[in-house]
């Protein structure tokens, strides 16, 4: 069972930076923005060509795909939604799927569509309290922790952070208060870039790197902020971690091959009985 | 008329008969449904897992089909039609990525990757191979045919003024004494159904498929059929499939002309391709080729700010 | 008396619709002014236009002798005016405490004493300042939204229906506070429903209807003339 658990603590802990990006996004912007498991994608790739063509350690790979993966959904922005801020949430998502095909494609046009995997020294797995478990998973629960620490510390006590929750709170009013909203979504973009990338680095250390990696990855991300209720990066957190645990368990119970319906199953179930997530207060209607 | 020309039109018309369907769910009623796929491989597979297993003739696979697309699409929007359009967007996506898992999970049943043979075809004693293809292509066309009378039937008549009352406003739907619950059940059920038929056409005419046919991708071309034709338009989408077609085959061609690059890179640059299209045909001209005529745009693509 | 705010000719609206159509007005240093009218005159609109949220098509709006017609909101409320909207006015998500230092982003000095002052008018908002606004009651609700508007040290404040959805007693202690905080020098510019308690307070008042002005005078004259008593204030002589 701690096996189990800690498997799950992993998965949440993949799957949690992705989703207080998505839950950030959606909450200023008002659509769920499906290219978000394609951008980790990019950060995964972009980690590996740093890794494995020229040498770079992990870590200088990681920081390197997120500074990259944030530019690049940064510029996403500038380019492609910037200009459609007023259409409505559903021609939105239409424009981040197709967004998503063409970057997974970009992808695939660079690597091929092969397997891949980073090089990393071979490490025995350690054994502790009954849980084994290998030093790169540690080192991937710890580096999402601390991300997320930064994240609530941006959030709790900068100013941007303020705007930033103000804005995803009331767009209007925030702007009505002086707030630059056009700049808090840029450095909201370029935050979850950041954010994306570096779970695109797990991602690819725990699994494998291949065009479809992050696809895979974006039912349980929103399965994790729809838990969390939109909006709420803290609630993205806990969902993370429950979506984590409940795939694991449905792996060791029934066929691990279905864990990707869990989120499927936990959004629907959710929206179904609360439909504003598991923290979320219900919105007031206008 | 060429073997190939035949084929293309036999998948413009599984395309039309999607986009149809998908036209009575969002264009004329405002329901989102991404999970085409899902309800397009359940039919394909329902049909012919009966029609190898149980030796069900044709007729009955495929009417076996839209029936299970009458259950599941009822069963689905019970559980997620009343939730907002992008939570519904993630929900119908959500419940294709099952389908086919349980279609790639399952191969006591479905063989798994290794796809399901079918053998079962009508009539196909009485031609010859191209006669056949024919053949076939007047079926597909007939159901197109069908389909659009129902379509445009349900949109002109009273139903149709309720469907577009739901689109614009439930709230007031609900107040004038019509349950939109129901209706919206309704209405999702029978595009469901008729996705189903699809799938079970699919089926008989490939006679070998297999998960990979239902991706998500399946769900972009129809929705993009819709999108470029003019969502709540019926004639649109049917031109709308035909464009989508057009780009999936046209670039296919652009193969022979251009040596340098593969396979693997070409099929990668048309999906490129398609997504640019995509994008820019709902950033400049979001009410489509034939806008929906006399009623306002539906909601998907209406202008409207956030707060 | 200069003019701390002029709108002349401004046409505006959502869509391809003007809802505003060919408004002009101004409001001096140290004025109430009250904006009354019926329902869909475009009340709403015009305040959303003034305070930078409704793009302006036509016209010109100047605050304090500059240009804000091409301004965005944020702009505007850095220009020194602050617009209390009538719905969704507070931060829900958030504390009390946290609204009210979103009020002053734009950081003037005297932060302190302003916060001073504002627990001082809404002594229930004190003992609250950790609650989360959403869970507050309608009323103090408004105080936090007129509080945070306060915090900016604004020099004109427009107000959409300040006593909206308040008891009677309520709306009474919230015109008393809109009198202070213009005692203090505060223009105020307000649109409201209870029309004649407003223009009671009031120096001018403007009445508006199918997005035009169709009176400006005194408050008093206003309160006194037989036609808009009869179509604006629902009074039967």
């Amino acid at each position: 069972m701690g096996q189990i658990l800690f498997y799950g603590l992993m998965d949440g802990a993949i799957i949690a930076l992705p989703a207080i990006a998505f839950t950030m996004l959606f909450g200023i912007l008002r659509f769920p923005n499906f290219a978000v498991g394609t951008f980790m994608t990019v950060g995964a790739f972009i980690a590996l060509t740093l890794n494995v063509t020229f040498g770079a350690p992990i870590w200088v790979a990681a920081i390197g795909a997120m500074a990259f993966t944030s530019v690049a959904m940064w510029l996403s922005d500038v380019i492609i939604f910037k200009a459609m801020r007023e259409s409505h949430s559903i021609s939105l998502l239409i424009v981040s799927i197709a967004l998503s095909m063409i970057v997974e494609n970009i992808i695939r046009l660079f690597y091929g569509n092969d397997v891949r995997g980073f090089e990393l020294p071979l490490e025995r797995p350690i054994k502790f309290a009954g849980i084994k478990f290998t030093p790169d998973q540690l080192w991937i629960i710890g580096t999402a922790i601390v991300a997320m620490l930064l994240v609530h510390a941006l959030l709790k006590y900068t100013r941007l952070g303020k705007a930033m929750r103000a804005t995803s709170d009331n767009f209007a009013l925030a702007e009505v208060r002086g707030i630059n909203t056009n700049r808090v979504i840029g450095a909201t973009w370029l935050l979850g870039g950041a954010l994306i990338g570096l779970a695109g680095v797990f991602a690819g250390v725990d699994l494998v790197i291949e065009p479809q990696l992050g696809w895979s990855l974006t039912i349980p991300v929103f399965a994790a902020a729809i838990l969390g209720g939109i909006g709420s990066p803290y609630g993205a957190m806990v969902g993370a971690v429950l979506v984590g645990i409940a795939e694991e368990l449905t792996g060791h119970f029934f066929e691990p091959s279905y864990k990707v319906g869990v989120g499927f199953v936990i959004i629907t179930l959710l929206l179904f009985f609360r439909p504003h997530g598991l923290f979320g207060q219900p919105e007031i209607k206008k | 008329m060429s073997a190939y020309l035949i084929s293309i039109a036999t998948f413009v018309g599984f395309y039309m008969i999607l986009a149809l369907a998908l036209n009575l769910q969002w264009g004329l009623t405002g329901m989102v449904n991404f999970g085409i796929a899902g309800f397009f491989g359940m039919g394909a597979y329902t049909s012919g897992l009966l029609t190898v297993y149980v030796g069900f003739p044709f007729l009955a696979g495929v009417a076996s089909a839209g029936l299970m697309g009458l259950v599941a699409g009822a069963f689905l929007s019970m559980l997620s039609v009343r939730l907002r359009g992008d939570y519904l967007a993630i929900v119908t996506l959500g419940f294709a990525e099952i389908v086919r898992l349980f279609l790639l999970n399952e191969d006591w049943l479905t063989r798994g990757p290794r796809g399901l043979s079918i053998d079962v075809r009508p009539m196909s004693e009485s031609f010859d191979r191209n006669e056949y293809g024919i053949f076939y292509l007047g079926i597909v066309a007939l159901t197109v045919l069908i389909v659009y009378f129902i379509v445009e039937k349900m949109r002109r008549a009273p139903y149709g003024r309720v469907m577009r009352a739901i689109r614009e406003d439930d709230v007031v739907t609900e107040t004038l004494g019509k349950n939109a619950f129901f209706y919206r059940v309704q209405v999702f059920s029978i595009g469901s159904m008729f996705m189903c038929i699809a799938g079970a056409l699919y089926a008989h005419y490939v006679q070998s498929i297999s998960p990979d046919h239902f991706v998500p991708m399946v769900a972009i071309f129809i929705w993009m059929s819709v999108i470029v034709g003019g969502a709540g338009n019926n004639n649109g989408l049917l031109i709308g499939a035909g464009v989508v077609m057009l780009i999936l085959e046209g670039s296919r061609f652009l193969g022979d002309f251009v040596s340098f690059v593969d396979a693997e890179s070409l099929s990668a640059i048309r999906i490129i391709f398609i997504g640019v299209l995509l994008i820019l045909v709902i950033r400049f001209r979001p009410q489509g080729l034939l806008p929906e005529p006399k009623f306002q745009a539906p909601v998907g693509i209406k202008t409207t700010r956030v707060n | 008396m200069s003019s701390i705010l002029r709108v002349e000719g401004v046409f505006s609206g959502y869509g391809g619709n003007d809802i505003i159509k060919g408004v002009d007005m101004h409001v001096d240093e140290g004025e109430i002014v009250t904006v009354i009218g019926p329902n869909g005159a475009g009340k709403s609109t015009l305040i959303k236009t003034i305070a930078g949220l409704v793009k302006v098509r036509e016209g010109s709006i100047h605050l304090h002798n500059k240009p804000t017609a091409d301004l965005r909101a944020s702009d505007v409320a850095h220009l020194g005016m602050s617009y209390v909207p009538q719905e969704g006015n507070v931060f829900r998500k958030l504390s009390v405490q946290e609204n009210l230092d979103l009020g002053d982003w734009i950081s003037k000095p005297g932060k302190k004493a302003r916060l001073e002052k504002v627990y001082e008018l809404f002594p229930p908002l004190k003992e609250r300042r950790n609650a989360t606004a959403g869970n507050l009651s309608g009323g103090q609700r408004q105080m936090v939204a007129l509080g945070m508007a306060l915090m900016a040290d604004p020099n004109i404040l427009l107000l959409d229906e300040p006593s909206a959805g308040l008891s009677p007693k309520l709306v009474e202690e919230m015109f008393q506070i809109i009198c202070d905080v213009n005692s203090d020098g505060v223009a105020i510019y307000m649109v409201e429903q209870n029309a004649i308690q407003a223009l009671k307070m009031s120096h001018r008042g403007y009445v508006l209807a199918g997005g035009q002005v169709k009176l400006a005078d005194t408050a008093e004259a206003l309160l006194n003339d037989t036609e808009v008593r009869h179509l604006y204030l629902g009074v039967t002589d």
